[in-house]
């Protein structure tokens, strides 16, 4: 047999030539390389036969057992075997090779001695006309536009199916082909679920993993997954997330389920998102993120470096040290490299850049653009009034946010990539 | 940070106004108020029985779409894909295209009548309003925009004062809506279809069960869904019945011809006066509008769901080229086909909705079988009372069908 579509509906006759019933589904074990075909399922009456394959002779366009059909010996499904009518055909499925949500329109099998193995879906257009019996579309296409609709199997190995049934109970699946993909990728795929799948998917994710895919999915996509899943999970994720990226969600949401996730956020993360919180969109105070690195002016470059091998995993970015005096107000910045190649026992202060490019929370999101533009910055400190460094802007949430037109610039004029120098900032 | 979205005012909105209200609502399009002028103007009160009854047809049909959204978390397309193959899914999809593109027609018809009163030619207004419908759909935030028409629908209220003002014998009225009267004349048998297939559409079947799926609603939210459903049914329902009473108490006692447009007009004049004649285009329009825009959306997605291709607005053409190649043909079809010369714009759109009517009960034969089917709805499988009211509903069409094809319907065209 080579495709499911073809199988399905067949006669199944037993020794004697009576018929039996018709296949109603074929079931899969999984396996290396590929799964194999492990059992058919023929409908018999209203009752089910689970006949398994070894048992059963493939001849054209019909299938015989060995045994008359009052002696079938039933194959027992194993938890891991996939029912492929059930779960797999018509089902959407995520084809973790192309990033796409697609339905499968076919099941693709190959013959090796002794046994059936499944090589692939098929989620072509191709597929879905040989499906309908109408495969004569095909060739009236390639006559129209010179080329037939393309015939692709995708892989099993790169297929992930969403839901699985065993008779009719739904069992949630662990994604684990999906989870090993890039967050911004897993993010691409949600976007084309609807949406009870999604927070399916972001449910069986682990926290670290669902909390870089969320913020790489569209505002209105984040908000309505942490609306749908269950607010303690929904903390434990946005705990997990920089402060900026969990208050831009929560911004979205109703005060109420706000509230209801914040109380259930710890105390520390939580406060650091409602200062946030209360900042304006649109303005750097709500670009900003309060995660940062800073020392005091008084600290040695080992000293630093120390601190930053200590904490900096937690930090969104780590090229810029920020360095405080003792009542938090901004006096300098250096950069990792600068720390780096300084002797170990010099005091920061004696190196650091004091005239440091900064922004106001209430400036706006093009001022920041511009000075990110202008100096080639990976990070702008906010600062207040009296000199309080208030949380930093990385360069990809400004990226993320300014339309195009104000990152090509003028016309004429050299620019140079974002890097780690703070050069710039000395001649500032 | 990321732009914040104005969402907390959408849901207050929202809180109102649900998601079985806003597909009730879009059902009052050309169609609808088209149709239940007709029914009005030829017939007086005796059709208001047939819209007592479905009624009930569309609240249970409508609670059905709602439920399968909220258990399943998905669209219809993609159910009956799922329970029955590519091959079986191909019978409902195909009837609701042509039902769409029937009533798609009926839409751009009721463009071209309503512009039409105040003297516009539909060879512009036509052409101008696929441009707009186009651009609305492609450019805009198709969402947005809806949720003002259906605001400005509230235009239907208009009828529900003029019903009243025209004085109509209510005593009458009352007693049609509990008491049948059939006529075997085809005119009559056709205005029967066509009052169901307005009322209850292949369109709507599919509106509603995305609608909750968008929404996001789920079987937590079955109790509220339900009323909500209700209440959008009956609230439909009353304007269809103000607008027959308006329609009963002014034209059909003066005579009961409506010949176009401005004819089915001054079933509006005892609020109106003078200014009967722009309220009911402006209402017409409106409505005609919504639906321009919903039917081919819904067709082109119900249809990319079911066949897996891919569908959204977001995506380019390029992407996503079934999804805009359907609805641009919907577009340009049913605009190309208004402007065939000398066309009967009300016939257009009552006829359109006749074929709903005559395709309804292939699609409600497929909600039967999904939402009883407890591998997908679990324990919400359909009360029994449900499946009797489905049942003596798509009975009832397919009865009235034959009826009409086997009368001589060509000759007494309205």
């Amino acid at each position: 047999m080579q495709f499911l579509t073809q199988v399905l509906g067949r006669t199944v006759f037993d020794s004697i030539g009576e018929p039996v019933g018709k296949v109603r589904d074929v079931i899969i074990t999984p396996g290396e390389p590929l799964p194999v075909v492990s059992a058919i399922v023929i409908a018999r009456g209203r009752q089910d036969i689970v006949m398994p394959w070894r048992r059963v002779r493939e001849e054209v366009d019909r299938f015989s057992l060995p045994v008359r059909k009052d002696r079938i010996a039933e194959y027992t499904p194993g938890e891991d075997d996939i029912w492929l009518r059930k779960s797999v055909l018509d089902r959407q499925i995520v084809d973790i090779h192309d990033y796409k949500v697609v339905r499968v329109n076919d099941v693709r099998f190959v013959e090796t001695p002794g046994q059936v193995c499944l090589l692939g879906v098929d989620a072509s257009t191709r597929g879905l006309l040989r499906g309908l019996g109408i495969d004569w579309v095909s060739g009236v296409l390639r006559f129209l536009v010179g080329k037939p609709p393309p015939e692709r199997i995708i892989a099993w190995n790169d297929v992930e199916t969403l839901e699985q049934t065993a008779g009719p109970i739904k069992l949630k699946i662990p994604l684990e082909k999906l989870s090993r993909l890039h967050p911004s990728d897993i993010a691409d795929i949600i976007e084309q679920m609807n949406p009870a799948q999604r927070a399916d998917v972001i449910e069986s994710l682990d926290v670290e993993t669902a909390a870089d895919v969320l913020p790489e999915a569209s505002p209105e996509i984040q908000a309505e997954i942490i609306e749908d899943i269950d607010p303690e999970r929904a903390s434990d994720i946005l705990e997990e997330m920089e402060p900026d990226e969990a208050a831009d969600i929560l911004g979205d949401l109703s005060e109420e389920r706000t509230e209801e996730i914040l109380k259930e956020m710890e105390p520390e993360e939580a406060e650091d998102v409602r200062e946030l919180l209360t900042y304006e969109d649109e303005t750097a105070g709500g670009l900003m993120t309060t995660e940062y690195v800073a020392v005091s002016e008084g600290v040695t470059a080992q000293g630093a470096i120390d601190y930053l091998r200590e904490l900096a995993p937690d930090a969104e970015t780590i090229y810029y040290i920020y360095i405080l005096t003792e009542g938090e107000k901004l006096v300098g910045v250096i950069s990792l490299r600068d720390l780096i190649v300084a002797q170990p026992d010099r005091p920061v202060r004696d190196f650091m850049v004091t005239r440091v490019i900064h922004i106001h929370p209430e400036a706006s999101m093009r001022e920041a653009a511009e000075l990110f533009q202008k100096y080639n910055l990976l990070a702008l400190p906010v600062v207040d009034f009296d000199n309080e460094l208030k949380g930093i802007i990385t360069v990809d949430d400004v990226l993320e946010d300014i339309p195009a037109e104000i990152w090509r610039g003028k016309p004429g004029r050299r620019r140079t990539a974002p890097d780690q120098r703070l050069d710039h900032t000395a001649e500032a | 940070m990321r732009k914040r979205l104005g969402r907390h005012r959408w849901a207050v909105f929202l809180a109102v106004i649900g998601p079985g209200l806003i597909a009730a609502n879009a059902d009052n399009d050309a169609g609808g108020i088209t149709t239940c002028s007709l029914v009005g103007a030829r017939f007086g009160y005796s059709l208001l029985w047939v819209l007592f009854l479905i009624t009930i047809s569309l609240a249970v049909t409508q609670e059905m779409g709602a439920r399968m959204g909220a258990v399943t978390g998905k669209g219809f397309g993609g159910l009956i894909r799922e329970k029955f193959g590519a091959r079986w899914a191909t019978f409902p999809i195909t009837a609701m295209l042509i039902a769409n593109l029937g009533t798609t027609n009926a839409e751009f018809a009721g463009i071209a009548a309503s512009l039409g009163i105040f003297g516009l030619s539909k060879y512009i207004s036509v052409p101008v309003a696929a441009v707009v419908v186009y651009l609305l759909i492609a450019k805009f935030d198709y969402r947005r925009v809806q949720k003002v028409l259906l605001i400005s629908s509230s235009l239907y209220l208009a009828y529900v004062v003029s019903g009243v003002l025209a004085h109509p014998d209510w005593l009458h009225a009352f007693r049609s809506m509990v008491r049948p009267t059939i006529s075997f004349r085809s005119d009559y048998l056709l205005m029967f279809v066509a009052l169901i297939g307005t009322t209850i559409t292949p369109w709507g079947q599919f509106f509603i069960q995305s609608y909750i799926v968008d929404k996001r609603l789920t079987a937590e939210d079955l109790a509220y869904t339900k009323s909500d459903v209700y209440v959008g049914a009956f609230f439909t329902e009353l304007i269809s019945f103000f607008i027959i009473v308006a329609c009963a108490a002014t034209i059909f006692v003066a005579g009961g011809q409506i010949g176009d447009a401005a004819d089915a007009a001054k079933a509006l004049q005892p609020l109106a006066g003078p200014f009967a004649s722009t309220l009911f285009a402006l209402g017409l329009l409106n409505a005609s509008l919504l639906g321009a825009a919903v039917l081919p959306l819904t067709s082109a997605y119900a249809t990319c769901e079911t066949f897996g291709w891919e569908a959204g607005i977001d995506k380019t053409p390029k992407e996503a080229p079934i999804f805009f190649g359907l609805l641009t043909f919907f577009i340009v079809a049913s605009a190309l086909f208004i402007l065939i010369p000398g066309l009967p714009l009300l016939t257009i759109i009552v006829l359109s909705q006749v074929l709903n009517g005559v395709l309804l009960p292939i699609i409600l034969i497929f909600v039967l079988k999904v939402t009883n089917d407890s591998s997908f709805m679990g324990k919400h499988t359909n009360s029994r009372t449900f499946n009797v009211i489905a049942v003596l509903t798509i009975a009832g069409l397919i009865l009235m069908t034959i009826l009409l094809l086997a009368s001589p319907v060509i000759k007494n065209l309205i």
